[in-house]
């Protein structure tokens, strides 16, 4: 079966405290099914790929399709664990290692080179 | 100022190019001016913007007739008929908007059939956390959806008042297409329509205006 086209999100994190990936990751995953229920969140599927607690920036891969319900329901969060909290996209991407290009070139956050991996 | 500060460098980095800053009647002109500095610094254009809120027509026209020259941007609050009519038609209006939370559930009776205004969603409408957001969300579909009936033009802002209701444009359009707006018609919304609007507002600022379509080509020697 053919792999369905994914889509990167590098978000900013804005809020009076900091989170640990975890929380970030659970209230992505909350938001989504909050507002389009279970299945969709399946067909979605969002996934916290990277995140910097002290950029307080994250990367979330989900599927080509539901980017703008990705992007929705994180515009519409405005809580974490009883923070107000905001979650906003600066960009998209079809490839991690384009955001990884102009925003992490150094390979600090978003994760190792593919190259790297390799060697 | 430091949280103005604070939007301005976000606004720029979510992909903000133009920003309409609210003010009213009494902010003075020093506070208008840092303000609209700390987002230039930034690289954005600023339109010093005012939101009127007049409870009848008569009020309305007094107020228009106040601030069209000071302010680049002239939004209405349409809370009866009497002012949407007014408000619609009006060519010193640029933007109207509806009182999302008190709204009732059908907007048809405030919308009036001749429709010239675009119509604006304020985003931060939505963000309340409260038992009364899904109820918001629903008259926000209402709104979409009459919108799109009618062809009304729709223009979407996030309204916000602190950080946390800052929203980048692209996601503000994600939310207009999640509630049954077009996909194109979202991006438009956050897009060319305000642009468009800007664009002709900067145009009345320039010496050779005189009005909508005459301009001065050159003085008489």
């Amino acid at each position: 079966m053919k792999r369905q086209p994914r889509r990167y999100l590098l978000f900013r994190l804005v809020s009076d405290t900091a989170f640990s990936p975890e929380i970030v990751a659970a209230e992505i995953e909350r938001s989504v099914r909050e507002f389009f229920g279970d299945v969709n969140l399946l067909l979605a599927f969002p996934r916290l790929i990277a995140f910097d607690p002290k950029r307080m920036m994250g990367v979330v891969r989900c599927s080509s399709r539901w980017v703008d319900q990705v992007r929705a329901a994180l515009a519409l969060t405005v809580r974490i664990e009883g923070h107000v909290s905001a979650f906003l996209v600066i960009r998209s991407a079809g490839t991690i290692e384009s955001l990884r290009k102009r925003f992490d070139p150094d390979g600090d956050w978003i994760g190792r080179r593919a190259s790297r991996r390799r060697s | 100022m430091k949280v103005v500060e604070r939007m301005a460098c976000l606004a720029a980095e979510v992909g903000f190019h133009v920003v309409g800053l609210t003010f009213d009647f009494r902010t003075t002109r020093e506070v208008r001016a840092s303000a609209v500095k700390l987002f230039e610094d930034q690289g954005l254009t600023v339109m010093a913007r005012i939101d009127l809120r007049p409870k009848s027509k008569y009020d309305l026209l007094r107020s228009l007739r106040d601030v069209r020259t000071p302010f680049d941007i002239v939004a209405v609050e349409c809370s009866n008929t009497q002012v949407s009519s007014v408000a619609f038609r009006d060519r010193r209006v640029d933007l109207v908007f509806f009182p999302v939370g008190r709204l009732q559930s059908r907007l048809s009776w405030l919308i009036p059939k001749k429709l010239k205004r675009p119509v604006e969603l304020n985003l931060a409408d939505l963000l309340r956390n409260d038992s009364s957001s899904e109820s918001d969300l629903v008259r926000a579909i209402n709104l979409i959806s009459d919108a799109q009936r009618k062809h009304m033009p729709l223009v979407a802002s996030s309204g916000a008042t602190d950080l946390f209701s800052l929203r980048a444009p692209r996601d503000m359009a994600a939310v207009l297409s999640v509630l049954g707006l077009e996909s194109s018609s979202a991006v438009s919304a956050v897009s060319d329509r305000p642009y468009s609007m800007i664009q002709r507002n900067l145009e009345r600022r320039e010496p050779d205006f005189i009005s909508d379509g005459i301009r001065m080509v050159r003085r008489r020697t």
